[in-house]
């Protein structure tokens, strides 16, 4: 039991500490793996990081890549502050960008200031209904979350298919099943600072952050939802409806996932496709858990799993290693922290802090 | 032995011995360590140092499988019998040795251990739907059916009417004769005198004293268990019931296991209303409906204000204290001051603009935890980091700042050390003494007889007569509460 | 519509309705035992994924089915012994860690099957073929629909069926069932409960890959990327509807395979109902069935809550 060990305690009950640690290894576990299957590491991780920070043209690539997961994830941290778990941010993306695109065919608005709020709001809205429904399934019916959003996903995904392959589809689009682009005055404005080309999506995500932030932490509904999550008897008999808790944490969560529907639509790809999204949903998961379900560690660790995606694609193009190998890569991240935040481990860590406590205090003050 | 958990020490050099064919009392307050010591002795518990010797070899016990081939086995204060199987199922799992069940001959053991030791077990019965004594008895029975030489039971009595313990009692005595050894842990002094040869005294984690029960007295054992004389009796201002706060009329609701049904009180200002009776005979169900976590099939609840039945607005004038801090009290991974405003920020004036005011809301915890006497760091401590103890005078801290009328509580002592418990009596009085109500359910007689002005007594689901307290009024509540209905 | 009605109950049609429920019938029964132990296993899809993988791998390298069986039912053991260690070693969150592995066994089939077949159009296997049970085979209606299957088949409806058996008639399933509703009861009887949960979620890691192995060996005799396409996913709903009964796992399985086979032939049709709309059936019939289930069975008591001795 000597000092250091309690002091090892110390750095892994500081969750900042851990979610660094945690994927750091996971990265390195990853390239491992990559080569022990015999992947040309020697171009392929220089790869890696041209494509994530390089120039500023991967900068640009890793803040768009960050922007959906941002968004998501902060839905999905809401989710968990209020013991929720959706992993439905895949199928909510694609319902809230099917509605954008088809309010922004059906309308011929020609003014931006108008046109961007309204699909921005009605992208919104289907996200929201779509997560807000897996929430009053669990409320009312008694349906776990985490079924009714994986099947949820499936059914967004295919209502989205099924519309660019059909009804949406441009058949000048190269025999690619896609939707039109948007018109122009759809399509969200971008800021030049200095070389780089920032999204408008990096703002509208950061503002997201800023107020769940508020919410969570500081806001009474955070404080019952945060309750709601902790323990969902006390938040009844302490008098919160349960059940409208629970439609609106998951609709808030849809809320956000569908924002960054319309947000990727609308300042990134311009149309819809059934390849919208290369798994932002389920990379949000990583992202909310990795930022431990705060606003700031969101938008953190929205940053560096955006960084891995750019530079996982890039090594993809050039190094002929295959982005399949960043949802191990996902994945491993997780189980990781999965491990380190593990009952076990965190009650071995309480234990070491005690004892670390009470070695601090000197006898006489007893 | 020694056990040490995250920030304490539940055994500190604990030492303990017992004969054979003895019945030996294990005495203490909660969390002097008796639990874990006989835990440690079944292997469910691994010590950090000691060793235990049985039959004069030493012996190491790592599971309890290890502790029942030496003959030891242990009846558990909560029982340890799966709630979704049935009497036969749960013989079987714990003393089956093929791999395939044979129900028959789970009946047949359990006919069997019920011919040698008494009561009336169904084995086709599912746990669940058990009274919380018929689980104590079966469990008994099959701790006994493996041909035990030490049995320990925890706390055993606690769940049974005073007619099932003197059942029990004659049981232990019966075995006892046959040479079976009994470590009987308990915190009451009658049992200890009823039933027991020699007693062991625990305090902090070690033994303080072994006596023979023949040679020592209840003040000398109080004096060892809380280490000095406590003070006797609590300051009572005589009173006359004022206006009703609480009227209960012709309530009726399904619980899990009976019907609670035909339910009448009423809580007067200035008077402290005891319910008694044993754990699982309504007073749980009839407290739910109260305080609003089950709705009434039949019958009306209502309140000072006129209105019925229980709804949010009414929490800052009736403080409710739930049976299980754990479940509805506390939310245990939030911090402390979260916790002491829980449900009330908008009533206290914490939120504005839907954002909480963090300073004034911590300033308010601060005084709270002073005038209750909460020990934490800090009140952004968690509560799931407090001691029990201190966790519910968190809870007594939320539910009683805001000068309450009237007061629902369920067994707000259960678990709590001498102390701690008279601390929540304290509280409970003084709101009596300032001209409030309060209703006190409890499942230990002693508490109600200490501060209540007049004591319901339910069973089977009715309240079954109401007692004033009085000189050699237990035996009468006894006799209630095994079943005896009066007319009131 | 009479199209319709005449399909529905043509014996193709329910032979074929038959052939795909037996990957759900595999992956459920395991993943009751798994839930009735305590281990909610949101990583089925990935165990399944995993085994109709290592299952073409197996046949491929080898040349027989019978390998190739066996292999599936490794890689969906692999696959479950990572959970466990996440889970049962470490008690850590049983959602997370099974999502974490429908991610990971999604990207390292993806990456594996690229490396190992290229890129382009993969041969056809060492597979199974329908086996023709004799005397039943011939029963008119019956014998096609019922024993002119693969082995996979008769396989599953025994392990279902004797699964059954074994969890309500037998020492281990009633620790299986204890360690599910109360870990602390069945430690104090003195069973391991970590041992436990180990023999269940291992069983079900096998089950579940042997189920992926039924696609891929008996079903395409070949590997695709996300071939199982989400049955995985449809098995843990399918779990709640059985109420926790291996054996109401056989029927459940047969009513989805239903479904499933319904979006298989309606393709092939010339009906007006566009191909993802029929992709989308079974996962709509999975939520209703589920929605009207939910509340009626009751989920053991400590599923999905670690276990730790003190």
């Amino acid at each position: 039991m000597s000092r250091g060990r309690a002091t090892g305690a110390m750095l892994l009950s500081n969750q900042g500490v851990v979610s660094v640690a945690v994927v750091a290894l996971g990265v390195l576990l990853s390239v491992g793996l990559l080569a022990v299957t015999g992947a040309d590491l020697g171009r392929a991780l220089p790869q890696l990081a041209a494509g994530a920070v390089g120039s500023s043209a991967a900068l640009e690539e890793t803040l768009r890549q960050s922007i959906p997961i941002m968004l998501i994830g902060l839905g999905v941290a809401i989710g968990l502050r209020a013991g929720l778990f959706n992993i439905g941010g895949e199928g909510q993306l694609y319902v809230a960008a099917l509605a954008a695109v088809v309010v922004a065919q059906a309308l011929p608005l020609t003014v931006p200031l108008l046109a961007v709020p309204l699909i921005v709001m009605a992208g919104a809205a289907a996200g929201a209904l779509w997560g807000g429904a897996a929430g009053w399934m669990r409320a009312r019916l008694g349906m776990n979350e985490v079924i009714t959003t994986i099947l949820l996903n499936e059914i967004g995904f295919l209502l989205a298919s099924y519309a660019v392959h059909g009804w949406l589809r441009d058949q000048a689009g190269g025999g690619y099943p896609w939707s039109h682009k948007i018109a122009v005055a759809f399509r969200l404005p971008v800021v030049r600072v200095g070389p780089l080309t920032i999204p408008l999506g990096v703002a509208i995500a950061l503002a997201a952050a800023l107020l769940i932030g508020i919410l969570l932490e500081r806001s009474h509904l955070g404080f019952r939802l945060r309750t709601l999550g902790d323990n969902p008897d006390a938040a009844a008999y302490s008098g919160s409806s349960v059940a409208g808790l629970t439609v609106l944490a998951m609709g808030l969560a849809g809320l956000l996932a569908g924002l960054a529907g319309v947000v990727e639509l609308a300042g990134n790809q311009e149309r819809l496709s059934d390849f919208f999204s290369p798994g932002y949903g389920f990379t949000a998961i990583a992202v909310a858990l990795v930022g431990n379900a705060r606003a700031g560690g969101v938008v953190i660790a929205a940053l560096l799993f955006g960084a891995l995606r750019a530079g996982a694609s890039s090594m993809e193009r050039i190094a002929q290693v295959p982005a399949a190998t960043s949802l191990v890569a996902q994945a491993i991240i997780i189980l990781l922290l999965v491990v380190a935040r593990s009952d076990r481990l965190s009650g071995w860590i309480r234990r070491r802090r005690a004892l670390a406590e009470a070695l601090d205090t000197p006898e006489e003050a007893e | 032995m020694w056990k040490r958990y995250a920030a304490t020490v539940a055994l500190s050099g604990a030492s303990f011995s017992v004969r054979r064919g003895e019945i030996h009392a294990l005495l203490g307050e909660n969390g002097a360590g008796k639990t874990t010591l006989m835990n440690v002795l079944d292997g469910i518990t691994r010590p950090d140092e000691g060793e235990i010797f049985w039959r004069g070899e030493r012996v190491s016990i790592d599971s309890p499988q290890t502790a029942a081939r030496l003959g030891i086995g242990m009846v558990h204060q909560h029982d340890r019998l799966v709630p979704a199987m049935t009497v036969a199922e749960n013989f079987a799992l714990a003393l089956g040795q093929s791999f395939w069940v044979d129900p028959a001959q789970a009946r047949g053991l359990i006919r069997a251990t019920v011919e040698k030791y008494g009561g009336h077990v169904d084995p086709d019965a599912v746990v669940r739907e058990l009274s919380v004594g018929q689980r104590q008895w079966v469990s008994l029975l099959r701790a006994l059916a493996r041909d035990v030489s030490l049995l320990v039971l925890d706390e055993p009595t606690t769940t049974l009417t005073p007619q099932e313990r003197d059942t029990l009692f004659a049981t232990l005595r019966q075995s006892r004769a046959s040479g079976l050894s009994v470590v009987f842990i308990t915190h009451k002094l009658d049992e200890v005198f009823a039933v027991c040869d020699r007693v062991t005294v625990m305090r902090d984690g070690s033994e303080v004293a072994t006596l023979d029960v023949a040679a020592t007295t209840p003040g000398d054992l109080v004096a060892l268990m809380v280490g000095r004389r406590v003070e006797e009796g609590f300051d009572r201002v005589p009173m006359a019931p004022g206006t009703v706060l609480l009227s209960v009329s012709g309530v009726a609701s399904a619980g899990e296991r009976l019907k609670v049904h035909d339910i009448d009180l009423e809580v007067r200002a200035g008077e402290i209303v005891g319910v008694a009776g044993v754990d699982g005979n309504g007073q749980r169900e009839v407290i739910e409906v109260i305080t609003g976590v089950r709705r009434p099939e039949a019958g009306h609840v209502v309140f000072r204000d006129g209105t019925s039945g229980w709804s949010h607005d009414k929490a800052m004038h009736v403080a409710r204290i739930p049976e299980d801090r754990h479940r509805h009290g506390l939310a245990l991974g939030l911090a402390l001051w979260e916790n002491i405003h829980l449900g009330r920020w908008k009533q206290r004036g914490l939120v504005r603009r839907g954002i909480v005011d963090r300073r004034r809301a911590l300033a308010a915890c601060a005084e709270s935890m002073k005038r209750f006497d909460v020990r934490a760091s800090g009140p952004t401590q968690p509560a799931g980091e407090l001691s029990g103890g201190n966790q519910q005078k968190a809870v007594l801290a939320r539910e009683l700042a805001d000068a309450p009328d009237l007061v629902v509580a369920m067994n707000p002592c259960r678990g709590l050390d001498i102390a701690a418990s008279r601390f929540v009596l304290e509280q409970l009085l003084a709101v009596r003494n300032g001209g409030g109500g309060v209703l006190f359910v409890s499942y230990d007689l002693d508490e109600i007889l200490a501060i209540a002005d007049r004591v319901l007594v339910m069973a089977s689901g009715r309240i079954a007569g109401e007692v004033l307290p009085g000189p050699g009024v237990a035996d009468r509540i006894g006799a209630l509460m095994g079943g005896e209905v009066v007319g009131r | 519509m009479s199209v319709l009605i005449d399909l529905l109950v043509s014996t193709a049609f329910l032979a074929s309705a038959v052939r795909l429920a037996v990957p759900l019938i595999l992956a459920g029964a395991g993943e009751v035992i798994s839930e009735r132990a305590g281990v909610l296993n949101i990583g089925l899809e990935g165990m399944m994924l995993m085994g109709a993988f290592t299952g073409v791998v197996g046949a491929d390298l080898t040349g027989n089915p019978w390998i190739g069986a066996l292999a599936a039912a490794l890689g969906g053991i692999a696959v479950a012994a990572i959970h466990g260690y996440v889970v049962i070693t470490w008690a850590g969150n049983q959602i997370v860690s099974g999502l974490a592995l429908n991610l990971g066994s999604l990207g390292l089939t993806t990456y594996l099957s690229r490396q190992i077949w290229d890129t382009g159009q993969q041969q056809s296997v060492a597979h199974f073929t329908p086996v023709h049970i004799p005397g039943l085979s011939n029963i008119p209606f019956l014998g096609p629909v019922l024993f002119q299957q693969s082995p996979f088949f008769y396989f599953a409806v025994a392990v279902a069926i004797g699964l059954g058996v074994v969890l309500f008639r037998s020492r281990q399933g009633l620790a299986w069932r204890g360690s599910g509703e109360d870990p602390a009861a069945l430690d104090s009887v003195g069973v391991s409960v970590a041992a436990t949960r180990w023999k269940a979620l291992l069983v079900c890691g096998a089950l579940a890959g042997i189920g992926g192995g039924a696609i891929s060996l008996a079903q395409l005799y070949t590997f695709i990327e996300n071939m199982t396409g989400g049955r995985g996913y449809i098995a843990l709903a399918l779990v709640i509807v059985t109420r926790w009964n291996p054996m109401w796992a056989i029927g459940v399985a047969l009513f989805f395979g239903a479904t499933d086979a319904v979006a298989v032939r309606v393709q092939a049709l010339d009906v007006a109902i566009p191909y993802q709309i029929s992709l989308m059936l079974p996962f709509v019939l999975t939520l209703i069935v589920y929605g009207f289930a939910a509340r009626r069975g009751r989920p053991p008591a400590a599923l999905g809550r670690p276990w730790m001795k003190s």
